[in-house]
């Protein structure tokens, strides 16, 4: 459980999103009929690649000073990118029903993505202080 | 372990030797410190300089420019910047947990997690630090290593 969770997850996504990026980038030099797909799954890819940036260099120094905030700013950042990455790729239309149904399906992917992070912080910190502790006690 | 202590007369410095089977990771452990002993940092405090030793430092950092060194109780300044610090620490009980932070794991009693995929490390003199999460990985395997 603990491999699936600290390396057959992270690698699986790597390996999708490299696999994507080959055929899609493949798909639209060759002109193919599904080319437009392939464009929207780029403009996800790098919409997601610009969403990571902002997080993890602009609001890195909104998390020092707040986690609650830091918490705020990442969950409004991902809901808006994610949101105009949507409407970009034409894949829903604005309207009161689609706006409820997506921050219901959004607020439920980010609380399952944040626990899955806290769980694997979490085994790091019990890995670390295993390892201080069997060091405390070879010490002794 | 066993430890003897031998005045003699004619020597004109203190000299150690380390008597053992073979060179154990704990023989290097306890030459370093011993080294370590020898080559003292020299740090500031109120202006008046003072001999830090590498065993007493709990951990080092920058603020606005300035590097600190924090012991169990006192705060000294030095110079130097972290980097030069971390340099010369090479090798021993020191690990970078931040872009301005460097804990000696001998004085780290237990991590936590902390907001943004990020750690708080428990020192033993009760203070809390973070470890970045760029540094969490590095941390570990110091602390597996058991440098």
């Amino acid at each position: 459980m603990k491999k699936i969770f600290k390396n057959v997850i992270p690698q699986t996504g790597l390996f999708t999103i490299a696999l994507i990026l080959i055929t899609a980038i493949y798909n639209i030099i060759q002109n193919s009929p599904e080319k437009l797909l392939y464009i929207n799954l780029l403009i996800i890819i790098g919409g997601g690649f610009l969403l990571n940036c902002v997080e993890y260099y602009i609001l890195t120094s909104v998390w020092q000073t707040s986690a609650k905030k830091g918490l705020l700013f990442s969950c409004l950042t991902w809901y808006v990118g994610v949101g105009a990455l949507m409407l970009i790729t034409g894949w829903v239309s604005f309207s009161v029903l689609n706006l409820i149904s997506f921050t219901l399906d959004f607020l439920i992917a980010y609380l399952v993505i944040t626990r899955y992070n806290i769980y694997r912080l979490k085994m790091d910190a019990e890995e670390i202080n295993r390892y201080l502790e069997k060091r405390n006690t070879d010490r002794k | 372990m066993k430890i003897i202590i031998e005045p003699q007369n004619k020597l004109e410095e203190l000299l150690v030797k380390i008597l053992c089977k073979e060179e154990t990771e704990e023989v290097h452990r306890l030459y370093h410190h011993i080294a370590n002993y020898a080559q003292p940092l020299w740090v500031f405090k109120d202006g008046i300089q003072h001999k830090l030793y590498e065993t007493d430092l709990y951990y080092a950092d920058t603020v606005e420019g300035k590097t600190f060194l924090y012991t169990e109780n006192e705060i000294y300044e030095t110079t130097d910047s972290l980097l030069c610090i971390e340099n010369n620490l090479k090798g021993n009980q020191f690990v970078r947990i931040s872009k301005n932070c460097l804990i000696n794991i001998d004085f780290l009693m237990k991590v936590e997690p902390f907001s943004n995929h990020r750690l708080l490390a428990h020192m033993k003199n009760g203070e809390k630090l973070i470890v970045g999460r760029t540094y969490i990985q590095e941390l570990k395997n110091i602390v597996k290593k058991g440098r």
